[in-house]
């Protein structure tokens, strides 16, 4: 039995997090029930765009990317998930295959929930439906505006605005500025903002001559956010 | 133990193989890994999978077996609770019939009587 098998979701920190966090105790009990936690390495896959669901997947610890591959073989990365977010909910409630692969950017620790037992929790917990409405009506707006901001903005629009976006979400301050505690390859970045491994690199290489960010291997610091704002051209 | 809860499966077989959720895996792609807990167990349907055990990175020899049609797999690793001893690749593109752990929920209860 691993340490990770031994996680319980009446205890789970990552659950009060994500959509999960309002669930009553009669249900979080029937979840732990029928659950399987598992550790996964960094790069293995959890699951594969175009396959059959048949759980629902929570991170309890560590960081997925979910993206989907294109009829060149190109990623296009969606979205990166962290503790407390679900994965694989959506092809799940529509009964259609998975739209994207999910794959672990990090060692992270993994439930899965029968499918066969997430539904009846489902259906007796309008606050979870309600939460897992509000999730996907959030994550349809990020969709829409990263199809808007790919089609109408510059590339060097995008890359600032992704760090910033970044900064927002996984930024640490440290003694030079805003430190992203996301270690992505030049490759990724690319893939999440549909441009080539060479213009991340280029655009790096440009913010970091005009004093932007600093750039140490895969860790990037953000030294001015109020220039890389503007460069962005994004509302505070 | 499994013995037990193979003869007790037995007669549910077809039932449970109704019920369970068709799936598909392409070539090469993982169906799971080693030392992952089961979430439930396969039956392969069509195609071959391959199980590799232990890491070339680790100097440790990759230990292949093939499996074909009809085989089972996870049994005796979920009814043990124990995390799976290798990795399952598909050989190539594969069918399975996924029988998941609440639909085996009520046999593994009687296994442990």
């Amino acid at each position: 039995m691993t340490k990770a098998s031994k996680l319980e979701c009446q205890t789970c920190n990552s659950r009060l997090l994500g959509v999960l966090c309002d669930l009553e105790k009669n249900a979080v009990e029937e979840c732990d029930q029928h659950k399987t936690t598992n550790e996964y390495k960094k790069g293995q896959v959890i699951f594969y765009e175009g396959n059959q669901a048949y759980g629902l997947y929570c991170i309890f610890s560590g960081r997925v990317k979910l993206y989907q591959t294109g009829v060149d073989g190109r990623q296009q990365i969606l979205r990166i998930a962290g503790p407390g977010d679900l994965l694989g909910y959506r092809a799940l409630f529509s009964d259609e295959s998975y739209h994207a692969t999910a794959e672990t950017l990090e060692a992270s620790v993994i439930c899965c929930v029968d499918k066969n037992a997430f539904f009846p929790v489902l259906a007796k917990n309008p606050k979870l439906a309600l939460n897992i409405i509000k999730k996907l009506a959030k994550e349809l707006r990020e969709a829409e505006e990263l199809a808007t901001s790919i089609a109408q903005r510059s590339v060097r629009e995008r890359m600032a605005e992704l760090l910033m976006m970044l900064k927002e979400t996984y930024g640490k301050p440290s003694k030079k500025g805003i430190v992203i505690d996301l270690h992505l390859s030049r490759e990724e970045l690319a893939e999440m903002i549909g441009i080539t491994q060479e213009t991340a690199i280029r655009l790096l290489s440009e913010f970091k001559k005009d004093g932007l960010i600093e750039v140490h291997e895969r860790e990037i610091t953000i030294l001015n956010p109020k220039a890389l704002l503007e460069t962005a051209r994004i509302e505070a | 133990m499994v013995e037990r809860v193979l003869s007790s499966l037995k007669e549910h077989w077809d039932h449970l193989l109704k019920e369970g959720q068709e799936l598909s895996f392409r070539k090469g792609q993982a169906l799971f890994y080693e030392g992952h807990v089961p979430y439930g167990i396969f039956v392969l349907r069509s195609g071959k999978v391959q199980f590799v055990r232990g890491d070339d990175s680790c100097g440790e020899e990759p230990h292949l077996v093939q499996a074909s049609k009809g085989k089972i797999i996870g049994l005796s690793h979920f009814f043990e609770e124990s995390p799976f001893c290798c990795t399952c690749v598909a050989l190539s593109d594969c069918k399975l019939t996924f029988i998941s752990k609440t639909q085996l929920h009520p046999f593994k209860m009687a296994s442990q009587c």
